[in-house]
């Protein structure tokens, strides 16, 4: 049971990490890229 | 309880203590994290020595959790690739299911070998190193000269697997392939997963150059298809690991190294991503050629260190 248990925790934080992080690195994506255009003088 | 933490924090010593030891884990992993975005693998075979060397960490923990740390950043990347349709989804199927089991025929190949030939651990797994030090020699000079892919071109060349009569036949859509053999596809997982299973090394640097030159994918949709069938190997190898851990001398998984890794490697996967779509397809690959060569580097070392 315990074994199981350590197994899916194993799997499924990084797994649900990695899905977390999607939007999150997406925002910071829009927000530097912003920025870039802002500066360029493109927006 | 205790048992359980056992399992998923295995105690060792390490002479790095306290933020320095979780920031280097963290700069680590965001190096390892911009070249699976740029090349498809999972890269243990870096990071798993670096830990070892640079970290004191024992090298099955290590192992381990580099694994753990490699579900995160190949999940981050196939849900990126799979928006930019960089992914052969039936092809990753395919691939994955004849990896699996080619990794466990591997895994029973090896003991029975080893059975055959009197019981020698020692000099099989020397041997098996050397054969996938030449595998690996090859392969980085096959990719590194095989520059013929042009991507502006409709026009694609019929495959070794299209040109196989061994149906049942499917349809790659995104590479605009029509009928690749799924027995070919499964195939060439089998074959790459025994090859892995057989020298004990995790193959992740295999299944970029299968994808470009067993399947005769483009190598921008080889990088997304490579960390699909990654993801799913990791999985695999994570749940082998926690299925056979003890719970009296503790798994060999670390859930706080593999988060420390984490932290910081997914950032770097999606930094990969955006530098690997800026190369032209043959630099990707004369590129990754370099990382073979690294790889095969890593596993002298290893063979080097065994004598």
């Amino acid at each position: 049971m315990i074994k199981a248990l350590s197994v899916i925790t194993l799997v499924l934080i990084p797994l649900l990490w990695g899905i977390m992080m999607v939007p999150v690195l997406d925002f910071f994506e829009y927000i530097i890229l912003k920025i870039i255009r802002k500066s360029n003088g493109s927006v | 309880m205790s048992d359980y933490f056992q399992l998923i924090s295995p105690s060792f010593t390490s002479f790095l203590t306290g933020p320095v030891f979780f920031i280097s884990l963290a700069g680590l992993g965001f190096l390892i994290g911009i070249l699976a975005g740029v090349f498809g693998v999972g890269g243990g075979f870096l990071l798993v020595p670096l830990m070892n060397i640079f970290l004191g960490i024992p090298m099955d923990i290590a192992a381990g959790s580099a694994t753990c740390y490699i579900i995160g950043t190949s999940t981050t990347g196939v849900i990126k690739h799979f928006h930019k349709k960089n992914i052969e989804l039936k092809a990753a199927l395919y691939i994955s299911t004849g990896s699996m089991m080619g990794a466990v025929s591997g895994d029973i190949l090896q003991d029975s070998l080893i059975a055959f030939s009197g019981g020698n651990r020692i000099l099989f797994d020397q041997i098996m190193q050397g054969v996938f030090i030449l595998i690996l020699l090859v392969i980085a000079w096959v990719m590194s000269r095989e520059t013929s892919y042009d991507e502006k071109s409709d026009i694609r060349p019929v495959t070794f697997l299209q040109k196989l009569k061994l149906g049942p036949n499917t349809n790659l859509p995104m590479s605009g392939q029509i009928g690749v053999s799924i027995i070919g596809l499964f195939g060439i997982g089998f074959i790459g997963g025994l090859l892995t299973g057989l020298m004990g090394i995790s193959g992740g640097v295999l299944v970029m150059p299968i994808l470009v030159l067993g399947v005769g994918l483009a190598p921008h949709l080889a990088v997304g298809t490579s960390l699909a069938v990654v993801l799913v190997s990791s999985i695999s190898a994570v749940m082998k690991k926690g299925i056979s851990a003890n719970t009296v001398t503790g798994g060999k998984v670390s859930l706080p190294i593999a988060l420390s890794l984490l932290a910081a490697g997914t950032i770097g996967v999606r930094i990969g991503i955006t530098i690997s779509h800026k190369l032209h397809g043959n630099k990707l690959k004369k590129y990754f050629s370099i990382i073979v060569l690294a790889a095969a580097l890593m596993v002298a070392v290893k063979l080097l260190s065994s004598f």
